[in-house]
């Protein structure tokens, strides 16, 4: 059974590229929704309770932090990794603190994206809670 | 999606970031903005960072990350920017703005260096309100991965107090990134944060919180009580992204060390107990390292002479202070040895360097795999004993390994491998070098120990492969092997065995003929202070190191059976062969036999040996000092002790004993 993720990101064009990346990755992970900021991103995780977040860090409404502490609230469990660009490590710090559970860098590469992903969910869909 | 799709989804969302931008900085110029609004502003920079980044364009991504920096400063310090400030920042929007049209139309955007140095020039130094509230650097104390610190991850357990003495084994790793791992302070993190979920994480130097803010090397270690082994833990996080190199560093003894014994000395025990998360690291010249250890077996030395000196009545408050002691020592020398572990790893590269001259030299293909790098070991235990290893080497290369065309004739591989294994097998550490060359052949090697006159027919039929195949450590003899061309082992194993036994260690030889040689040294983990019977035999007082013996034994005169020329004894089912000691050594015929003598029963290979003593005087500590030529070349001898009182006694190597008294 596939992956089922959620991608936050506020630029569709990242969303697209993370999609992109997870979709061409043999089957491994299905793209089950998307949010455009921390609020959205909320409502969504609670609604479709996916395997894996990716969440951006700086966007509108809500930030990646507070939803990822939010998100970890409703779910101890859950598997959350920011995509954040370069800089502002401290931020990246503090949503690590907050539950995330890995992150990546962009610009990215689809090996970097996959290799990061896999060690956060090694055994495959039925290891998430 | 194809990558003209992404350039247009980029192109449209990097106007609506600029178009966010322009309005924003334009409307600041009017009136003060709100701190959302800022917000906004931040993120706009933020994510046309971000997006140009991942499309690769370099000079749109810079100058937009100095225009984040800038907003970031603003955005945290709330003090709005000059109108001078402003109008810099709508001045790199505008050309953000030409620059995006630039790669929406096929072109290359230009780089704008001198717009990205003005932004610099004005943006607050690498964000340095973060660094206010961040603990210095080694102020890690008992809780900073708690909640407290700001760098503290969510679910990494507080080390409580109830860590002090949870009994579990404490170790330590050390963690190097990768060079160039972006955000390292955040990969430490995750990287704490999934041995966390592993082991109990003490402590972490340098400190987490400081990481971020502080220059950080991308090297970190980490303190843990765990049940699992260092190796373990190290390649669970070798395996993990970024990490180039993870390896267990000391194995610390569990934090209660023997203070079980006596009530009084139980509070003063548990103060002096390791504190593994007290961090931070210091470089030691190796020769003061020496020193302290010198210092500490002469410590134990005087401390055993004064138990002998003194009468002390049991339960006295003198015994009370001697154990007092005796535990404060035992833990110092502890400390010590654990101070001067060293990995194997450290040594690879020279090892590499050797197998690749010497196959080049001889010319011949020589593969080399060495494993168990990760496995520490005493200092100077290591540097002794890569002489002998490198000999090795050097006999399995010119000796043992064929050249290619013999090898592709034999069906071999025309490269040959060599495999060096290092492990530690309880008290023990195991150095294994195998060869997939030609083998020695044992019979050959009785041959030639025969026909030089280095043991009788009767011996020589009496010896085993493995035991012939020792034949080639006597002195003299591997020379007349190679003279006389046998199934080749080259010089010198005498003196790779006798390198061996100067560490209290022993050297063993298997081999296939045809499939190749294995030398295993096993050996202790520190040479310099180790326990030993002591035993007397034909007047003389000789050391037996513990981690040889198997048990004493009383053996009396009447189990004792002749055997093909030997004396044996029954032991259950077990026939063990009798070496009288004084008679082997000092070559006094065999005296009468007391009605029981003790002995010390040990095994070399499968075959069991009681080695009888006229007396077995304790069991004690000792130091132990290389024998000086021509001692060395000695093969019963494994070095020389000082004893309690000054005298010093030979440390017999019983593995070596058993062999000489079969080829005697």
């Amino acid at each position: 059974m596939a992956i089922r993720v959620l991608i936050v990101d506020d630029a569709m064009f990242m969303r697209s590229m993370i999609k992109d990346i997870l979709t061409n990755a043999g089957g491994r992970y299905e793209v089950i929704g998307e949010a455009s900021n921390g609020r959205e991103a909320i409502a969504r995780f609670r609604e479709l309770r996916p395997d894996l977040v990716t969440m951006d860090i700086v966007m509108p409404q809500m930030d990646g932090i507070e939803a990822t502490r939010e998100i970890l609230k409703l779910d101890g469990g859950a598997n959350v990794v920011i995509c954040s660009a370069m800089g502002q490590e401290a931020l990246v710090v503090e949503s690590i603190s907050a539950g995330a559970k890995d992150f990546i860098v962009k610009p990215f590469t689809s090996e970097r994206v996959l290799q990061v992903l896999a060690k956060v969910l090694p055994g495959g869909a039925s290891a998430a809670s | 999606m194809d990558s003209r799709e992404f350039l247009e989804l980029f192109t449209s969302e990097s106007r609506e970031h600029l178009e966010g931008l322009g309005a924003l900085l334009a409307k600041a110029r009017r009136q003060e903005l709100a701190q959302e609004e800022i917000n906004d502003l931040f993120r706009h920079a933020h994510s046309l960072k971000g997006m140009a980044a991942s499309m690769g364009f370099q000079p749109i991504a810079r100058l937009s990350h100095a225009m984040e920096d800038l907003l970031h400063g603003w955005r945290e310090r709330g003090a709005a920017p000059s109108a001078a400030t402003l109008d810099l920042l709508l001045r790199a929007t505008d050309r953000l703005s030409a620059q995006v049209e630039t790669v929406a139309a096929g072109g290359e955007a230009a780089v704008e260096a001198d717009l990205v140095g003005a932004l610099h020039a004005v943006a607050p130094a690498n964000h340095a309100a973060l660094e206010d509230g961040a603990p210095a650097a080694g102020a890690f104390g008992s809780g900073a991965l708690g909640a407290g610190a700001p760098g503290a991850a969510a679910d990494v357990p507080p080390p409580g107090a109830a860590g002090a003495d949870d009994g579990l084994p404490r170790l330590e790793i050390e963690v190097v990134l990768r060079p160039g791992t972006p955000l390292p302070a955040a990969r430490a993190m995750v990287i704490l944060k999934r041995l966390a979920e592993q082991a109990r994480v003490l402590g972490c130097s340098p400190d987490p919180a400081a990481m971020a803010t502080k220059g950080f090397a991308g090297r970190f270690r980490v303190s843990l009580a765990t049940t699992l082994p260092g190796e373990r833990l190290a390649s669970l996080v070798a395996a993990l992204p970024d990490v180039s190199e993870c390896r267990p560093l000391a194995a610390h003894a569990a934090a209660t060390p023997s203070v079980a014994a006596a009530p009084s000395a139980a509070a003063s025990g548990a103060e002096s107990a390791p504190r593994p998360e007290a961090l931070g690291t210091i470089r030691v010249p190796t020769e003061k390292m020496d020193r302290l250890l010198d210092g500490v077996g002469e410590l134990i030395l005087h401390r055993e002479r004064l138990k002998r000196a003194l009468v002390v009545e049991p339960g006295s408050e003198a015994q009370g202070f001697l154990e007092a002691l005796e535990r404060t020592m035992d833990l110092l020398r502890d400390t010590v040895m654990a101070m001067r572990l060293i990995p194997f790893a450290s040594l690879v590269p020279r090892l590499q360097r050797t197998v690749r001259d010497l196959a080049r030299r001889l010319g011949k293909e020589v593969e080399l795999e060495v494993r168990g790098t990760d496995v520490a070991l005493d200092r100077s235990v290591l540097e002794e004993m890569m002489d002998p290893l490198e000999h090795i080497l050097r006999n399995s290369i010119d000796h043992g390994i064929e050249d290619a065309a013999t090898r592709r004739a034999a069906g071999k591989p025309a490269a040959g491998r060599i495999e060096i294994e290092l492990s530690r097998r309880d008290d023990r550490v195991c150095l294994r070098a195998s060869d997939d060359g030609r083998g020695i052949d044992p019979q050959a090697l009785r041959r030639v120990a025969l026909e030089k006159r280095f043991i009788t027919r009767e011996a020589a039929e009496r010896l085993s492969e493995d035991e012939a195949l020792m034949l080639i450590t006597i002195p003299g003899l591997s020379t007349a092997v190679r003279t006389t061309d046998i199934s080749g082992r080259g010089v010198g194993m005498d003196v790779v065995r006798t390198r061996v036994q100067k560490l209290g260690g022993r050297l063993s030889i298997r081999s296939r003929l045809g499939a190749g040689t294995t030398f295993e040294m096993d050996l202790p983990p520190a040479a310099t202070v180790t326990r030993a019977f002591l035993c007397r035999a034909a007047g003389e007082v000789y050391a037996v190191p513990v981690s040889m013996v198997q048990t004493t034994l009383n053996v009396r005169r009447e189990a004792i059976l002749g055997s093909q020329g030997e004396q044996v004894v029954q032991r259950g089912d077990e026939v063990v062969t009798l070496l009288p000691l004084g008679a082997l050594l000092a070559g006094a015929a065999a005296p009468a036999p007391a009605p029981a003598t003790p002995a010390l029963l040990y095994r070399v290979g499968r075959r069991a040996y009681a080695l009888a003593v006229d007396e077995i005087l304790g069991e004690t500590e000792i130091v132990v000092k290389p024998l000086k030529h021509p001692l060395e070349l000695l093969p019963q001898y494994a070095g020389a002790a000082i004893l309690n009182d000054g005298r010093i006694a030979l440390i017999l190597d019983p593995a070596n004993l058993a062999l000489a008294s079969r080829a005697a």
